[in-house]
């Protein structure tokens, strides 16, 4: 395997580090991610997650271990625009991270902020607007989009720099269902193309959409699977408090009665056809 | 549900902003109707006019012709009406209550309700102590605290608190659970529960998210572009998934199980809205086909 | 400060109005918030500048006097004209926002100070931070509206026996002013990780999106304006009435 896009080597960090009640926020975390990873990551409010991401584009530095952004540590403050210019990040609130009045001028913000001539911007600009299905909106102002259409507006504006990795940080929490969907669908397409994409969420659903799940709690990583395997851990899921799909809950009560019942299903469809098989495999007998 | 409705709404309509280029047609001419002891859900994508529905039933926003809002019978257009009154036995919390927060001491905001609305200090500390108790917050421990040290789900439930402790009859909860963590909307979900089933409160709850309706409320109003769309018990409405789609919604994945199952001729005698349901159903179905032994060994077993 | 000047300012602007196809209901839409501000300019103007002014090569005349209150020829054109002036100066800024979005100017005045930036003006600067008020000043408003309706909600606002009680209306006023300041707070926090994790470092080595490009138009409009200036600038000696 060839090196990691991300690695984090024994990572800490302390909010208000001097003060009487500092917060020990992440508490040795190692992770390597590979470029083209769709990784999500989930846990509660307060496990260290969103602080996670900020110690990879450098918005934050880890207060002890070392955080490499392709090869480049992030404690040499060099490397801090070729870092975040490799990084794009969306956050939770759509509203709180568009800085101008007009769709497209706020997608040109980040690679204008990186120098990027004109001529090039124009093309950056209706690339990422396009990839985001918003071209049409281009010249609309923001504050008349819906939430799903403001958050891919900032998911265009993140990768209009062209970063090689994309964090989304809570981006889904606030929209409604068919918003939720608009996003991961971008968000999906770009990660065909080869994006790497670092998603934070406490959806626990959402961890489908990803090749590598890790559970976060108390600034631990506390779980580390793909996708199907980490709802195996139905129990350990449960103690967290962290939801698991019904499909999967389902299985597993019906396992708890008839063990032949299997628990290795995830998606609506794969409970549906076991239970089809079980009644009409029946029947013929 | 012989008796007159505690809330009713006719015909009613807004448009924000009216008269000026920017207007917004909000509400197209709405009925709904609020009994005591309800639950009732009212979903809908961002946008379908919920939360402008809503803010007619404490009278923030009050009709204009045609349209009629009756709260236990007082015409609300009426400009002498005891609005305080109405506001205190129709509770309503907003998306991100934290945005109510402004006095130093978590007992003194929770108290702020109760003070506007008169009432002396004893008996505000006890009304105080009981919306504490409702919500989880311990009394002793947290009345004293700084209300802007607490954390994000701290400041949720002193928001809570803070309407409660006016003692509402109604309690509208305006996606209250919006960006709030599973542990914390699974604390919120029980303790609202407990309110409606232990203490009769009457719930209305705004949400976009169908897992959460079921589990909440008996009957929904589903809202599209300022119309009410479909209504009926939860189960029923719940059981047209095409149309709900067509909303902008969907069915919980253990309904959707339920109609991907008829959809293949394997009969489910109710559709489930909840996992609990859902399992007895499947368990149903399969112990119909009496092939498994094991299906009989754990009906022995019963 | 003469009539004649001020009656042709009045009659270029609602020629301007005209010819921007802006309907004039909304420029006088504009005028009713600033009506009681000139109203009352009038009062005071016509009670306390009595002397203070006498029109160019006019002998003062005096119209009524009671005690200290005069009335003069000097103060009568002074508060016709200032109010005359006044009304223009609100058509054309009425004008100006009904054909220009606020964008628009933004970027303009950004244009503007350009040249004036190797002196240390921070032109890119300050055009982000007009376009970041722009963009945030109706979400504060929204923001306000959703805080009121909320301490509504719990009995606020509600007209108060006694109107004298300050301390409890300051408490009344801390309920909306102080959620409204930790919510900007809030956005403001989250804003500047935004544009960081955007790779903002400050206004230099940016490149810019929006290229403004003077056209024949803008410099006819330019040039209008400059012999329009300099025509009322001589009308004024010549009719100083």
């Amino acid at each position: 395997m060839s090196d990691p896009i991300v690695r984090m080597e024994g990572v800490h960090f302390h909010y208000n580090p001097d003060s009487d009640f500092p917060i020990h926020a992440l508490q040795g975390i190692d992770l390597d991610v590979q470029a083209g990873d769709y990784l999500v990551i989930v846990g509660h409010n307060g496990s260290g997650k969103s602080t996670l991401a900020k110690n990879i584009n450098l918005l934050l530095q880890p207060t002890a271990g070392d955080v490499w952004v392709k090869g480049l540590n992030t404690r040499r403050r060099e490397n801090l625009l070729a870092i975040r210019s490799s990084v794009g990040m969306v956050f939770q609130v759509p509203d709180n991270q568009i800085v101008a009045t007009i769709v497209e001028e706020d997608v040109a913000f980040g690679p204008e902020n990186i120098g990027v001539p004109r001529d090039e911007l124009r093309l950056r600009v209706d690339w990422a607007l396009e990839v985001v299905d918003m071209l049409e909106h281009r010249h609309r102002p923001p504050h008349r989009l819906s939430a799903g259409q403001k958050q891919r507006v900032a998911i265009a504006g993140a990768i209009a720099i062209k970063p090689d990795i994309l964090i989304l940080d809570e981006a889904t929490s606030l929209l409604d269902p068919k918003g939720r969907e608009e996003v991961l669908r971008a968000v999906r397409a770009l990660n065909e193309e080869g994006m790497t994409v670092i998603a934070i969420t406490h959806f626990m659903h959402e961890a489908t959409e990803g090749n590598r799940v890790v559970v976060m709690e108390e600034g631990k990583i506390v779980l580390e699977a793909s996708p199907r395997a980490v709802f195996d851990h139905v129990e350990e899921l449960r103690a967290l408090q962290l939801d698991v799909p019904q499909p999967k809950e389902l299985a597993y009560r019906l396992n708890g009665r008839d063990p032949t019942f299997p628990t290795d299903v995830v998606m609506v469809e794969e409970l549906v056809d076991e239970v089809e098989r079980r009644v009409k495999g029946g029947r013929r007998q | 549900m012989s008796e007159a409705p505690f809330i009713q709404i006719n015909d009613l309509h807004h448009v924000y902003l009216r008269d000026t280029p920017l207007e917004i047609t909000a509400l197209k001419g709405v009925d709904m109707e609020i009994h005591m002891g309800e639950s009732v859900g009212i979903i809908g994508r961002t946008g379908s006019g919920k939360s402008t529905v809503v803010q007619h039933f404490n009278g923030l926003i009050r009709p204009r012709e045609p349209g009629k809002v009756l709260v236990d019978g007082e015409d609300m257009s009426d400009p002498k009406i005891d609005i305080k009154r109405v506001r205190q036995r129709v509770g309503l919390v907003f998306q991100s209550p934290q945005q109510q927060l402004f006095e130093k001491l978590v007992g003194d905001d929770i108290a702020y309700g109760p003070k506007r609305l008169g009432m002396v200090q004893a008996d505000r500390r006890e009304r105080v102590k009981w919306a504490m108790e409702m919500v989880g917050l311990d009394f002793e421990r947290f009345k004293d605290r700084f209300t802007f040290s607490l954390s994000g789900g701290e400041m949720r439930k002193t928001a809570l608190a803070g309407v409660l402790a006016l003692r509402p009859e109604v309690l509208i909860l305006d996606e209250s659970t919006t960006g709030v963590d599973p542990r914390g909307r699974k604390e919120l979900m029980a303790r609202l529960l407990a309110l409606h089933k232990e203490h009769g409160l009457t719930l209305v709850f705004v949400s976009p998210n169908m897992e959460e309706v079921a589990e909440l409320v008996e009957r929904v109003y589903v809202m599209d572009d300022g119309r009410v769309v479909m209504s009926g018990t939860t189960r029923e409405v719940f059981s047209q998934p095409e149309e709900l789609f067509q909303h902008g919604l969907n069915v919980p994945q253990v309904t959707q199980v339920a109609h991907d199952l008829r959809a293949r001729g394997i009969g489910v005698e109710r559709v489930p809205v909840t996992v609990d349901e859902g399992v007895e159903e499947i368990w149903k179905i399969l112990s119909s086909c009496e092939t498994s032994p094991l299906v009989s060994t754990y009906q022995a077993t019963r | 400060m003469s009539y004649v000047a001020n009656a042709i300012l009045l009659l270029v602007t609602l020629g301007l109005v005209l010819l921007s196809g802006v309907s004039l209901k909304y420029i006088f839409f504009g005028l009713k918030p600033a009506l009681p501000l000139i109203i009352v300019l009038a009062i005071l103007q016509l009670l306390f500048y009595g002397d203070a002014f006498t029109p160019h090569g006019m002998a003062s005349r005096t119209y009524f006097r009671w005690g200290w209150i005069h009335i003069t020829n000097g103060s009568v054109q002074l508060v016709i004209v200032s109010a005359a002036r006044f009304v223009e100066l609100l058509f054309l800024t009425s004008l100006l926002t009904n054909t220009t979005t606020l964008t628009d100017i933004t970027h303009g005045i950004e244009d503007m100070l350009k040249p004036f930036s190797r002196f240390g003006v921070p032109a890119n600067e300050l055009a982000l931070v007009g376009t970041i008020s722009l963009r945030f000043v109706p979400l504060l408003g929204e923001q306000l509206e959703t805080i009121m309706k909320a301490q509504a909600s719990r009995g606020a606002n509600v007209a108060h026996k006694s109107k004298l009680e300050f301390v409890s209306r300051a408490r009344q006023v801390a309920a909306f002013i102080v959620p409204l300041f930790v919510d900007a707070f809030r956005r403001g926090e989250d804003l500047i990780l935004a544009m960081q994790a955007r790779c903002y470092v400050g206004g230099r080595g940016r490149s810019s999106f929006v290229r403004l490009r003077f056209q024949r138009m803008d410099y006819l409009a330019y040039g209008v304006g400059l012999v329009f200036s300099v025509l009322m600038l001589g009308l004024q000696s010549y009719f100083p009435f």
